[in-house]
């Protein structure tokens, strides 16, 4: 009897462990695209009223080059991202290798203060910035927005660039230096290839950071320079908050979907 | 030899589009104004860049409270800011404000402010600071479908239906407890600890399920909401929104009998580099030709004589119930500027609020 | 590899301006009546710290520990299946899948937020589309599984890069010398991904505590977080002073809780 119910119970377990992950899994995916979808269906609404569906139509898809206000954000909103990955991505990486190689101390050191825009929370540092950029007699802009997206970058970079300068061996530096190659040199034709994915991941992270930043934004930018988050949240609920936001989103995604589908297709063929 | 190209590329690229801006500005004298959002036609402020040679750079707030920030902080300097009537009390107590010399506005000899309106801050400090710009009450929008028209009584509506209505209140502190102390009957600028804490346990009681500022009134007219504290501005928005998609109206707009009226208002903070031109504008919005087209374009009430008299009477008059700030036998409250003290006090009282 | 280590010194004058000094202003504001608009003389006082007892400080504070841990146990729950899942799945779209759970977070967060939003409130979209009309705003409920829904990816992409390197054949061996399932995991695989829940972890409880958007929205703008109270001090109710106090009591218990990490993890490359 105790062994059958022990068998019992063994087979519950069993069936559990085949059939519970792959529905968590589904039941994660679904609570983390239902936003999304939800939005998708927006951006086809056929009204401006976000709580009655009127049915289809495509005008906010014309409507996002039509609208100034909205182009205008999602420009500044790429403006920023691809200005403050490049600025951040070739100061972090060659931070990085100054950091590599630093006595253990005062990489330890380096690295505290590296940290700080990284754990922070981001309300902090948003006005931690804004407090001391207010403290210069600058306007706040663009260019503070730009200065902050790489201040919190950059942390990233090196994040991500300095564990393969771990991995690299340090003779080779040495050696280029030997065979008579400056310094630029072989930092050049040495490290950089070997770090490369290092410096592409860091890339990638300090884009998606800045593409989708609000609170730091929101506390360090000025008259009439706002990036999409800013826009949504201050122009919700007034007349000019355009459902074209929604269809914008909606193509952020599937383009980014469509390419991760055709990346993973080509990697497959490759294999083969 | 490549990285050194490279690297000047960038840069180059770096400082063209940081500098983009930079282009429209080489000759033209600069006017910086700070104002609401969707608050002037942009239109008109176009024609004065056009008129007098200037470019106008537009900043906008979304409340009294980050127009003070922004001014002090002396970032921008602000020729001409558009605070509503405490803002200007508590700036000029602060002395971040010029004293404006009405002889430099011509349009005031061809056009009038409304006696209504400076009857409100006559005879207070600000009185000399500022040029009314648009004004308007505060009171409860409400749908139309739910709320029975017989409750429609006072601030009762508000604050004694809990159990029957779902209703919004406005996340700003001074309205909230303006609000409730101007339904327990108590002067609206009241720093009374009694009749604050009477305000407090108001508040409370009526329940309120939401907390929001522009979101409220969309919210009414989802049915999300039966009711909220709202700006006849906020109400006005919907209507004419509603009315140019010629859409059924499902929702109103009931002003008590005694209520806080808000009046918006020129002023010219103690920033301003370019202050000729900044009396410019406000004499250009003064003039009746200007001052329609806008007061048409922003739809509240205008301040102007004139203005008001054309828009309210012929053909396409704008004939609603509640344009009219201050109709003939109400009662018409403006707030003051008390203190700081008083104003942390509103706000922890509206965080106890929120917190039940 | 010694004399690159001057690459470094930019980077270190970089953030000793915008980390140490704004540290600096954001502690004298603390504990002082300076005013930030009015730079001038000014007098050290604790005044600030007897003002945290305020009654929405002490409500903040309880809403955010109790609103971030429930988040986190509960995309700690959700997450760690998921990861385990993905890291152990034989198929070629492994990476692809563990992509797509990220991706949504490249969309815009605001907006992801308000579509929860909409979709809490009775009258929704739902109404038309789904016959389905769900009154969850406002309850913390929704507060929960937005933040779920929002960070549930930074749960588990540690997670599953831990167990994605995990040394399959350390599994083996607990096999081999008898263990069963339960035991294996319990006592091989759980504690070898610790470093990635741990991760996780912070990923996910220090944005839950200081969300400030996301509270506002989802609760009808009643339930206040810390990240609420510290805007509302520094945007609109101006004490600055207090708010900058709050804001470094933050950083404190995060960088105690980051100590206490790195002791934990003795070998901890995770940060440093």
């Amino acid at each position: 009897m105790i062994n059958n119910k022990k068998a019992y119970f063994n087979k519950v377990i069993m069936v559990l462990k085949k059939v519970l992950p792959p529905f968590i899994t589904i039941f994660a995916f679904l609570l983390i695209y239902f936003p999304i979808m939800v939005i998708t269906l927006l951006s086809f609404n056929d009204s401006k009223k976000d709580y009655t569906f009127r049915g289809f139509s495509l005008r906010w898809y014309r409507e996002i080059l039509l609208d100034d206000d909205l182009f205008l954000a999602i420009f500044n909103t790429l403006t920023i991202a691809i200005l403050s990955t490049i600025i951040a991505t070739i100061v972090g990486t060659i931070t990085a290798i100054g950091i590599n190689s630093l006595t253990k101390n005062n990489r330890i050191k380096m690295m505290i203060l590296n940290n700080v825009p990284v754990i922070n929370p981001d309300i902090v540092t948003g006005i931690s910035i804004m407090l001391v950029l207010g403290l210069f007699p600058i306007s706040f802009g663009m260019k503070t927005m730009l200065l902050a997206h790489v201040f919190f970058s950059i942390p990233f970079v090196v994040l991500t660039v300095l564990p393969k300068l771990k991995e690299l061996d340090p003779n080779l530096f040495d050696a280029a230096l030997d065979l008579g190659c400056t310094r630029f040199k072989a930092i050049r034709k040495v490290i950089i290839p070997s770090i490369k994915t290092g410096i592409i991941g860091g890339a990638l992270i300090a884009f998606t950071m800045s593409i989708d930043d609000f609170v730091i934004s929101y506390f360090t930018t000025g008259p009439a320079f706002q990036n999409v988050s800013i826009y949504i949240y201050t122009s919700l609920g007034r007349k000019s908050f355009s459902p074209a936001v929604y269809s914008y989103n909606t193509l952020v995604v599937f383009v980014t979907i469509f390419t991760l589908l055709i990346i993973n297709k080509f990697n497959k063929k490759q294999k083969v | 030899m490549k990285k050194i190209v490279l690297f000047i590329a960038l840069l180059t690229v770096t400082f063209v589009i940081t500098g983009c801006g930079r282009i429209s500005d080489l000759n033209r004298e600069k006017l910086y104004v700070l104002n609401w959002g969707e608050y002037m036609d942009e239109d008109l402020v176009a024609d004065f860049e056009d008129e007098f040679k200037v470019d106008v750079i537009y900043d906008e707030a979304p409340s009294n409270e980050e127009m003070e920030i922004r001014i002090k902080s002396g970032r921008t300097p602000y020729d001409i800011a558009i605070p509503s009537d405490y803002m200007i009390d508590k700036l000029r107590q602060q002395n971040l404000l010029k004293e404006i010399d009405y002889t430099k506005l011509s349009s005031l000899d061809d056009v009038s402010i409304k006696a209504e309106v400076s009857a409100l801050y006559e005879n207070k400090g600000y009185a000399n600071y500022l040029v009314p710009y648009f004004w308007g009450t505060i009171g409860i929008m409400y749908n139309l479908d739910t709320v029975d028209e017989a409750d429609l009584t006072g601030w009762d509506l508000l604050f004694e239906n809990s159990d029957k209505y779902d209703a919004g209140m406005y996340n700003s502190s001074r309205d909230a407890v303006g609000s409730a102390l101007l339904y327990l009957g108590y002067n609206v600028n009241s720093n009374d600890a009694d009749e604050l804490a009477e305000a407090e346990q108001a508040l409370k009681d009526g329940n309120f399920v939401e907390f929001g500022e522009d979101g409220l009134k969309g919210r009414v007219i989802e049915g999300n909401l039966d009711m909220a504290l709202v700006y006849s501005g906020d109400y006005f928005d919907e209507l004419y929104a509603f009315e140019e998609e010629e859409e059924t109206i499902t929702f109103g707009y009931f002003v008590p009998e005694t209520t806080n009226v808000w009046v918006d208002a020129f002023v010219i903070p103690t920033t301003s580099e370019n202050t000729d031109m900044a009396y410019e504008f406000i004499n250009y919005f003064l003039r009746e030709d200007i001052a329609e087209a806008n007061a048409d374009w922003v739809g509240y009430a205008p301040v102007i004589d004139e203005v008001y008299t054309t828009l309210t009477t012929g053909e396409d008059a704008y004939d609603y119930d509640n344009y009219d700030p201050y109709p003939v036998g109400s009662t018409r409250v403006i707030y003051e500027f008390i203190s700081d003290e008083r104003f942390d006090k509103l706000n922890q009282i509206l965080n106890a609020v929120k917190a039940e | 590899m010694h004399r690159l280590k001057k690459l470094s010194l930019p980077y270190l004058i970089w953030m000793i301006v915008l980390v140490v000094a704004p540290s600096i202003l954001i502690l004298i504001l603390s504990f002082s009546d300076l005013d930030i608009y009015n730079l001038g003389s000014f007098k050290f006082s604790l005044e600030h710290v007897r003002e945290l007892n305020r009654p929405e400080i002490i409500v903040a504070v309880k809403n955010s520990i109790r609103l971030s841990f429930y988040a986190t146990l509960a995309c700690f729950v959700i997450g760690y299946p998921v990861a385990y899942y993905l890291a152990n799945m034989k198929s070629k779209n492994k990476t692809l899948l563990v992509t797509l759970l990220i991706v949504p977070v490249w969309s815009n967060m605001i907006l992801r937020i308000i579509a929860w939003e909409k979709l809490f409130y009775p009258k929704s979209i739902l109404n038309d589309v789904f016959n389905l009309s769900l009154d969850l705003i406002g309850k913390d409920i929704a507060i929960i599984i937005g933040m779920v829904s929002l960070y549930l990816p930074f749960m588990v992409l540690p997670i599953y890069s831990v167990l994605e390197k995990m040394d399959k054949s350390l599994i083996e061996a607990s096999k081999d010398l008898g263990a069963n399932g339960f035991v294996t995991f319990k006592r091989v695989i759980l504690p070898l991904s610790m470093s990635g829940v741990v991760s996780g972890t912070i990923m996910t409880l220090l944005p839950a505590m200081t969300a400030f958007a996301l509270p506002e929205r989802l609760s009808r703008g009643k339930t206040l977080l810390l990240g609420n109270i510290i805007e509302e001090y520094f945007v609109s109710s101006n004490k600055m002073n207090l708010g900058s106090l709050i804001s470094i009591m933050l950083m404190g218990v995060i960088v105690i809780m980051f100590v206490a990490i790195l002791k934990f993890d003795k070998e901890g490359e995770t940060l440093i």
